[in-house]
């Protein structure tokens, strides 16, 4: 390959070589912690995922009809998520990093440029999604006795699939910044509310399932599969890779499917390359002008940061505020999470259309343990996510905190208390929704009040103090910051606080819900204890070491 | 009064700056000359404690600078080279923000803003976002960031570089006013303009080593040219030899 994206490209390499390189330099010690989470919670989905198929088999679910519409549904619904991260990644990486600035001034041919920029959506957007889809996906074909090639073909067919959004999400980053002069507030404002009013159109159909019977019952189940059928739509990709699953897993030959799904990923590429050398150039231009938005961007976060920063001394009172502003002042930072937490805010706040607060003690309790489950794990997301690039974020700026009179210690409190403050209020607030509409004891909402508050605290210790004991003081772009070696460990952990806390809730919930007295050891007492106990030392051992790191950090 | 001791600083194998010893008085602005790679900005950020010196001691007003001086750092100012502002503040917020970090009460926070919004500028800027700001722009707000809390020791790291003559002149212009106002200045720079147009002293660092200190005067004496700086930053350095 000649020209300028070869040069792109061998750039790209030569960057990889030198981080791959750069592990030699690293403690074995680390590494090994890595793997060893890594590995650990791979093993733990696997099986989590084998006892979910379990159950279904068990439960007379495990037919293919319904597994056709499980593996369509997770399917699309990543698809669309996969979407939406891509778009959001790759307008940054496009129209609002420094890189992009130097690429346009050079005589690069700007498919060259959309081509290297959707190469590394891919790579942030995805890992995720293959990380956590493959241990189910083998699960599955255990569950199922699938022959050798379904392996096989499987994940290879993971690769295609995840270039299809990463795809779709490129170009539409570059149609919005080409359509929409106002840029980034725009553009983050359309991705986001196409992507609600596309969940609130699948949570509508679930909704109003529920009028075709009492739930789970069999009219009500065929309804509800009516109303979602358009998830098993023939032209979707997500359909294409469930077919692909589904078939390989009997033993088929599904040539077909994983066919459409690759030449669908190529046209995707092909059709955003020539997209770009049209509008690449005009659409830069349009992102780098708004003044009049900005000047509304300003008057956001001016009332809140006083308020929510008061209650904290100097100066991390200072610190605080100044994180609330950049906070609520950059769209790009937190709304997939806004769309994640109005969904389930959404979900929760309709659950007694489910009625399943009249289904019993068992089932009331099974629900809100798995919301309170759901909220942990997307408040996970969002403090690896935004929370834990922040220090790194911030070391560029060490110029005027590092040389001013502040303990560098009050650089990562002010860090961990923000983050903690946000997560509080976000996950509190769903989970008191969640609560009341299940009609669940006052007893429950308390526990589940104060577990989640220390899952704040260990999440958003653990964010902030790996974030000060890892940080990549030369990068800008937080998706970049989340995918080295500290980001990686730290969402590796607080998904391990998770399930750790959801393991020491679910007894205590059963016992509040159905009123027996629980075992000592597991009364919500001990429980939120050893919740606290665990919390406490998950948030205080990395703050430590982060604090003693960043005080020491050369910049 | 800054003081560097027998200060130096490794990278690695690097010896970027070798023992330095040198003092800047109240009152006086002292030039750092020296090509790329000398150590200048190392030396300059061990003075504001960005870096720690492998061996000697920085002292600020005789005080020895450590890790959990924060006291001491409330009396340094510091404009690095290029200063990474938070581009979704406004310059009044960060100013503020700025403010709150040196713990200043409000009234002298936004006394502090006001007289500096003058001196630099920026009134008509200041409540934009600091992502809209030219360089000029950036590199003013800076200034004031690092004089809000009104340092005994400025710190200034290549600060005309790229600047339209109207900042360049603002900024010479309020570094000759905080030496009259008994500031100690330490200024890197290459432009050897700026230098011979604001330094009451220089000093010329080659591979983290000072070849010679004094007055213009003086270094010309020492090294028998004319009016010619840059002849003499030459010839100081060893890239060009005398006639």
């Amino acid at each position: 390959m000649r020209g300028d994206l070869a040069a792109l490209l061998r750039l790209e390499i030569q960057g990889l070589k030198h981080r791959i390189g750069g592990l030699r330099h690293e403690s074995r010690l680390k590494l090994f912690v890595l793997f060893f989470f890594g590995a650990g919670i791979a093993v733990f989905l696997f099986a989590l995922s084998r006892a979910g198929f379990a159950a279904l088999h068990r439960n007379a679910l495990f037919s293919e009809p319904i597994l056709a519409y499980l593996l369509s549904i997770f399917f699309f619904a990543t698809t669309v998520m996969l979407t939406a991260s891509s778009g959001i990644i790759a307008y940054g990486s496009l129209f609002r990093s420094e890189e992009s600035s130097l690429l346009m001034s050079l005589p690069v041919k700007r498919r060259s440029v959309y081509t290297i920029v959707l190469l590394r959506t891919v790579l942030l957007s995805s890992w995720a999604f293959v990380y956590f889809a493959a241990p189910l996906l083998v699960a599955f074909g255990t569950a199922r006795g699938a022959p050798p090639a379904y392996f096989a073909v499987t994940l290879v067919a993971m690769i295609p699939f995840a270039l299809v959004p990463a795809g779709v999400g490129t170009l539409l980053a570059l149609l919005t910044a080409a359509c929409l002069p106002r840029g980034r507030r725009a553009a983050i404002v359309i991705l986001a509310s196409s992507v609600m009013l596309l969940f609130g159109w699948i949570a509508f159909g679930v909704l109003s399932a529920e009028e075709s019977g009492r739930p789970f019952s069999g009219a009500w189940t065929s309804a509800l599969f009516d109303k979602i059928e358009f998830c098993r739509n023939a032209f979707l990709p997500s359909e294409w890779l469930a077919r692909v699953v589904l078939g390989s897993s009997r033993g088929d030959r599904v040539w077909l499917p994983f066919l459409a799904i690759s030449t669908t990923a190529l046209f995707s590429i092909a059709f955003g390359r020539e997209a770009a050398s049209v509008l690449q150039s005009g659409a830069w231009l349009r992102s780098r002008g708004g003044e009049a938005a900005r000047s509304r961007v300003v008057r956001r976060g001016a009332i809140l940061a006083p308020i929510v920063s008061a209650v904290f001394p100097q100066p991390v009172r200072a610190l605080v505020s100044k994180d609330v502003r950049l906070f609520v002042r950059d769209p790009r930072q937190y709304a997939q999470f806004l769309v994640f937490f109005s969904l389930l805010a959404l979900y929760f706040a309709n659950l007694r259309s489910f009625s399943y607060d009249l289904k019993g003690d068992t089932f009331v309790a099974l629900a809100a343990f798995l919301n309170l489950g759901a909220v942990g794990l997307t408040l996970a997301s969002l403090t690896s996510r935004f929370f834990f690039p922040l220090l790194s974020i911030e070391t560029r700026r060490f110029w005027v905190l590092a040389t001013g009179p502040v303990d560098r210690r009050d650089i990562v409190r002010g860090k961990c208390a923000f983050g903690f403050g946000v997560a509080l209020v976000l996950s509190e607030s769903l989970i008191a929704i969640s609560d009341t509409m299940l009609g669940t004891p006052p007893e429950l909402l308390l526990f589940h009040g104060a577990a989640l508050a220390f899952l704040c605290v260990g999440l958003s210790g653990l964010a902030s103090g790996l974030g000060a004991l890892y940080p990549v003081p030369r990068e800008e772009e937080p998706a970049k910051i989340v995918s080295g070696f500290g980001g990686t460990l730290n969402l590796l952990l607080s998904l391990g606080l998770v399930l750790a806390t959801l393991l020491l809730i679910w007894v205590p919930t059963i016992a509040i819900v159905s009123g027996r007295r629980p075992p000592p050891l597991l009364s919500p007492a001990a429980s939120l204890a050893a919740i606290g106990l665990l919390s406490i030392a998950a948030a205080a051992v990395p703050v430590a070491l982060g604090t003693r790191r960043i005080r020491r950090l050369e910049v | 009064m800054i003081e560097l001791r027998d200060v130096s600083k490794r990278y690695g194998r690097f010896l970027a700056v070798d023992r330095l010893t040198l003092r800047v008085e109240p009152g006086e602005l002292f030039a750092f000359l020296g090509p790329n790679g000398a150590g200048k900005t190392t030396t300059l950020k061990m003075i504001v404690g960005l870096l720690r010196p492998d061996s000697g001691s920085v002292a600020i007003d005789g005080e020895t600078l450590r890790d959990d001086s924060a006291g001491l750092r409330a009396k340094i100012g510091y404009v690095p080279d290029r200063a990474f502002l938070y581009d979704k503040l406004t310059g009044r917020e960060f100013l503020r923000f700025v403010g709150d970090v040196f713990r200043l009460d409000p009234a002298a926070r936004e006394g502090g803003i006001a007289r500096l919004s003058q001196t630099f500028q920026m009134a008509e800027f200041l409540d934009a976002l600091c992502e809209s700001y030219s360089l000029g722009m950036r590199q003013r707000l800076s200034f004031a960031a690092a004089l809000l809390h009104r340092p005994r020791a400025l710190v200034v790291d290549e600060p005309m570089v790229g600047l339209d003559p109207v900042s360049a002149r603002i900024l010479k212009r309020a570094l000759r006013d905080e030496v009259k106002a008994g500031v100690s200045v330490f200024l890197s720079t290459h432009s050897l303009d700026v230098a011979e147009e604001v330094a009451d002293r220089i000093g010329i660092l080659s591979r983290g080593r000072l070849l010679a200190t004094g007055t213009l005067e003086d270094l010309r004496a020492l090294y028998g040219v004319g009016s010619d700086l840059e002849t003499l930053f030459l010839r100081a350095i060893g890239l060009e030899t005398g006639p």
